[in-house]
């Protein structure tokens, strides 16, 4: 009798393990564009970054991590409905061999039309440009960030090659 | 002063009323006590009668004056009678004068300060934080969102009946009334077994150290909990003697509210049972029916408490135990952090600290039990003695529950058998005695305190009176004297009544009628915890994209498996998506989403929100999983984890591509996660956020309270009161 109240007991603790449940609402949805591939920044090894790259981006990627660009790479970005103040990021290399040809490389980054800022650099290496996005040039969603370069890179192939990039696009 | 009067009502009113149905029960049982045990006896019953029956109409929500009051009344009238029991013989006079003044002086302080308004962490903050809720809603109410109310709380229905009459301090006064049933149960142990000398130098012994005055005029439970256990074990020892078989029901009703005031006197029922199996071993159908009488007796008290939370949070002894009982309510790893934070006080530098902090410095375990019980080891030269090694193995088993917290107030279950045992070590030295007890209440004084502890330690102040007898108002005295108070105050200002506020850090919740939720409190705190601090740290972030890319397949359903084994980190998903030539497949309301373990939170990986994420909540175990099944055959072609660094350490495979390394993206941040998460705590019922700025990222939620989208209402004492926007 103990044994099966202690029993009984023991029993209203367990839980079903094979509950099963619906998607709830979705917080974000999906109506509208497609934010799952295309999204406020992006890593040039990202499967989806070949949806952001509108011009000027080359492919393969190289060494699992970036892609050079031509003269002016063009990106295309989708911001959420809310967001705080967004800064915009662009990590990328300055090989050797670019600026031995190119002398010191002058680059005017852009977001949508407005200029937001013109830096030469004289050095390779891994640049990391970052810099405060005025929320007046931002559109809703869709929004372009470019980037032009002095001067590229000329081979004998006649590819012209500019930046290594890495990843772009908007931080808070 | 009309205060005071009302605080003296409720806990004399509560006394009188256990008493009453002690002694009712005492009669019933035809036991003979002597009349000093009668009133601690029956003061022990009673009290288990009393929070039984509290329970009962909580349980029936019926909790009103009104009912108190007829209960009450009823106890008292039925079972008040004039004692006529016989007397122990006289204790010599030299002790008696040598004893009174101590016992006056140090009454006075205990008294005052358990009618001083409360101001004990956990009493303010639990205890009693519980007790008025059930008070304003005339029952319990369904709480999964505080471990705390899984707690047993025998001695709560009590502080709930004294806090209708005389609010939280009644309750802090029937608590003491619990020292004085000890301390009286340990002179009468001596008294009745022939060493009345050493018993009156062990009651001075615990009724004067400094934790068990502290606690016993707290709204805690420690001290009532170890006067029942002793008083299991007191009893025991005279049925040992008589074997009157109705000992064997007291003793039962005393193990059962045991374990009805906290769950680890469990030990007094083990106690009992072994006791009374060793002693009828040799006639094994008597054993059985005293082993059954006990147990059954002591079910009754045991068994509320369990029904109560297997109806309410799934499991009977939550929040222990969810391994057994997995439930939505608390998450195994809250009990395994739970557990080694018990063991591991931050303050305790090491281990081998312990017997000084217990005794003299009293900060990193939170109390002393006063220099004296240094001497404890001298205690080991009673074990030739029957009753000291009796009073030896009570201390061991009763304090083995020390492993499970090794805060001081955890050994006062062991203190009345470890006091006895040295007074009895001791007892062919009474002038020896005498200096002990006399050094003892010196050294137990709250300004000699102050002369050898930690500054900081944990112990009474000097004598409140004004406060106690309310010449200085509560409000006054506690906004002076503590500025958390301030908060909780603070709270009711300026917040209606509906409010819900969900804070980091615990508050004094009996003071303030709102709803709050802590964030360490439920399986509910810690995810709206990790929703809230997503933003701030990045290692919680959705940055770690994993991407299964495989031949395009046909499945009705995925399953990811986690392969991981023997790593701390948890398994973690914030959304898991599936796609077919770059194009994600819609979420459909006939998917049947499953995860294991933590079923109850797998929606979170399918909501779309970066700040919400499905977690094992517990270490990482090959076979973890979420499955989903689509309702019919999808094709598929990639399947992305978005997961966080914090969870780097897990190991997945998609069962339908088992071969299939994941690409492992780095992806920034997602935007707006703070406005998100007010959002979604908005979502789950929360008015309200209160941030120290101690906690964890509260600059944050000031600085940027724009983006997060509060208002900051009020500011009190380092604390902000925000309102969801």
């Amino acid at each position: 009798m103990k044994a099966c109240a202690i029993f009984l007991l023991l029993l209203t603790g367990c839980v079903k393990q094979d509950e099963t449940y619906a998607p709830p609402y979705q917080r974000r949805p999906m109506a509208g564009p497609d934010t799952s591939r295309l999204k406020h920044f992006i890593a040039m090894n990202d499967p989806d970054a070949r949806a952001h790259i509108v011009r000027d981006v080359q492919d393969p990627l190289q060494g699992g991590l970036w892609r050079w660009t031509g003269q002016r790479p063009l990106l295309r970005f989708i911001l959420p409905p809310r967001h705080g103040k967004l800064v915009f990021v662009m990590d990328f290399s300055l090989p050797g061999d670019v600026l031995k040809q190119t002398g010191p490389l002058t680059v005017t980054y852009f977001i949508n039309t407005h200029q937001i800022d013109r830096i030469t650099y004289a050095q390779p290496g891994e640049q990391h440009f970052e810099k405060p996005v005025d929320p007046a040039w931002l559109a809703e969603q869709d929004n372009l960030a470019s980037a032009e370069l002095s001067g590229v890179f000329v081979g004998e192939d006649g590819a012209r090659l500019g930046l290594a990039l890495i990843r772009a696009g908007f931080r808070e | 002063m009309k205060e005071a009067a009302y605080i003296l009502f409720g806990a004399a009113f509560t006394t009188a009323a256990s008493f009453s149905a002690g002694l009712l029960l005492l009669r019933r049982l035809r036991l003979e006590l002597y009349r000093q045990e009668e009133r601690a006896i029956a003061f022990l019953l009673g009290s288990a009668i009393l929070s039984w029956l509290v329970f009962a109409l909580a349980a029936s929500h019926i909790v009103y004056k009104g009912t108190f009051l007829a209960l009450g009344t009823v106890l008292i009238g039925y079972g008040l009678r004039k004692s006529v029991a016989r007397s122990f013989p006289a204790l010599p006079r030299a002790w008696i004068w040598c004893a009174a003044p101590v016992f006056l002086l140090f009454s006075l302080l205990y008294i005052c300060h358990a009618m001083a308004p409360e101001m004990s962490p956990d009493g303010s903050a639990y205890h009693l934080g519980l007790v008025g809720r059930y008070y304003r809603e005339h029952g319990f109410p369904t709480i999964t969102t505080s471990i705390y109310a899984s707690l047993s709380q025998g001695v709560e229905m009590l502080f709930l009946f004294a806090f209708a009459w005389g609010k939280h301090s009644a309750a802090a006064l029937t608590h003491l009334v619990f020292l004085y049933a000890l301390a009286s149960l340990v002179l009468s142990y001596g008294r009745r077994f022939g060493f009345p000398l050493a018993s009156a130098a062990a009651s001075a012994f615990v009724f004067l150290s400094p934790v068990a005055g502290l606690d016993a005029a707290s709204a805690y439970n420690d001290v009532a909990v170890a006067a029942v256990v002793f008083a299991v074990y007191y009893l025991l020892e005279i049925w040992d003697c008589e074997r009157h078989q109705a000992l064997l029901p007291a003793i039962g009703v005393l193990a059962g509210f045991a374990f009805a005031i906290k769950y680890t006197a469990f030990i007094a029922l083990v106690y009992a049972l072994a006791f009374v199996a060793w002693k009828l071993w040799s006639n094994k159908p008597v054993m059985i029916r005293a082993l059954a009488i006990v147990a059954l007796v002591a079910a009754v008290w045991i068994s509320p408490w369990l029904i109560k939370n297997a109806i309410v949070v799934g499991n009977p002894v939550s929040p222990f135990a969810n391994r057994i009982f997995p439930n939505p309510y608390v998450y195994v790893a809250f009990e395994e952090g739970y557990r080694e934070q018990m063991l591991n006080y931050e303050l305790l530098k090491s281990y081998w600290d312990i017997p000084l902090e217990l005794t003299v410095r009293g900060q990193a375990l939170c109390g002393l039990l006063g220099p004296l019980f240094l001497l404890t080891p001298i205690a080991l030269f009673t074990w030739r003695q029957k009753h000291g090694r009796r009073l030896m193995l009570a201390a061991l088993v009763f304090g083995s529950i020390y492993a499970t917290n090794i805060g001081t107030r955890f050994l006062l279950m062991a203190l009345p058998p470890v006091a006895l045992a040295l007074a009895l070590a001791l007892a062919r030295l009474p002038a020896l005695l005498y200096l002990l007890v006399i050094g003892h209440a010196v050294l137990s004084w709250p300004e000699a305190i102050k002369l050898y502890a930690h500054p900081y330690a944990w112990r009474l102040d000097r004598i409140q009176w004004k406060a106690a007898l309310r010449k200085e108002s509560e409000d006054g005295f506690l906004t002076r004297k503590w500025p958390t108070y301030t908060t909780a105050r603070m709270i009711d200002a300026v917040t209606p009544s509906k409010a819900v506020v969900y804070s980091f850090g615990q508050i004094p919740e009996a003071y303030t009628a709102r709803e709050i939720m802590v964030s360490f409190q439920s399986a509910e705190g810690m995810r709206l915890r990790g929703i809230l601090w997503s933003p701030i740290y990045r290692d919680m972030q959705p940055t770690r994209h994993l991407h299964f890319a495989f031949r395009e397949k046909r499945t009705r359903r995925v399953r990811l498996v986690q392969t991981a084994a023997g790593k701390p980190d948890h398994f973690a998903v914030h959304e898991l998506r599936f796609f077919l030539r770059g194009r994600e497949l819609p979420r459909a309301p006939d998917w049947r989403l499953q995860a294991w373990p933590n079923p109850w939170d797998v929606t979170d990986a399918f909501d779309a929100s970066p700040v919400t994420r499905w977690s094992s909540w517990e270490r990482l175990r090959p076979g973890m999983f979420i499955e989903v099944d689509f309702g019919r055959e999808e094709a598929l072609d990639r399947v992305v984890v978005e997961s966080s660094p914090e969870t780097g350490q897990s190991q997945m495979l998609v069962d339908i591509a088992p071969g299939v390394k994941p690409l492992e993206v780095e992806a920034p941040p997602p935007l707006g996660m703070r406005r998100e998460a007010i959002e979604v705590l908005r979502s789950r019922g929360i008015t309200h956020l209160l941030v120290n700025d101690t906690d964890f990222g509260g600059p944050d939620f000031f600085e940027r309270r724009n983006d997060w989208g509060l208002t900051v209402l009020a500011e009190r004492s380092g604390a902000r009161l925000y309102a969801l926007r």
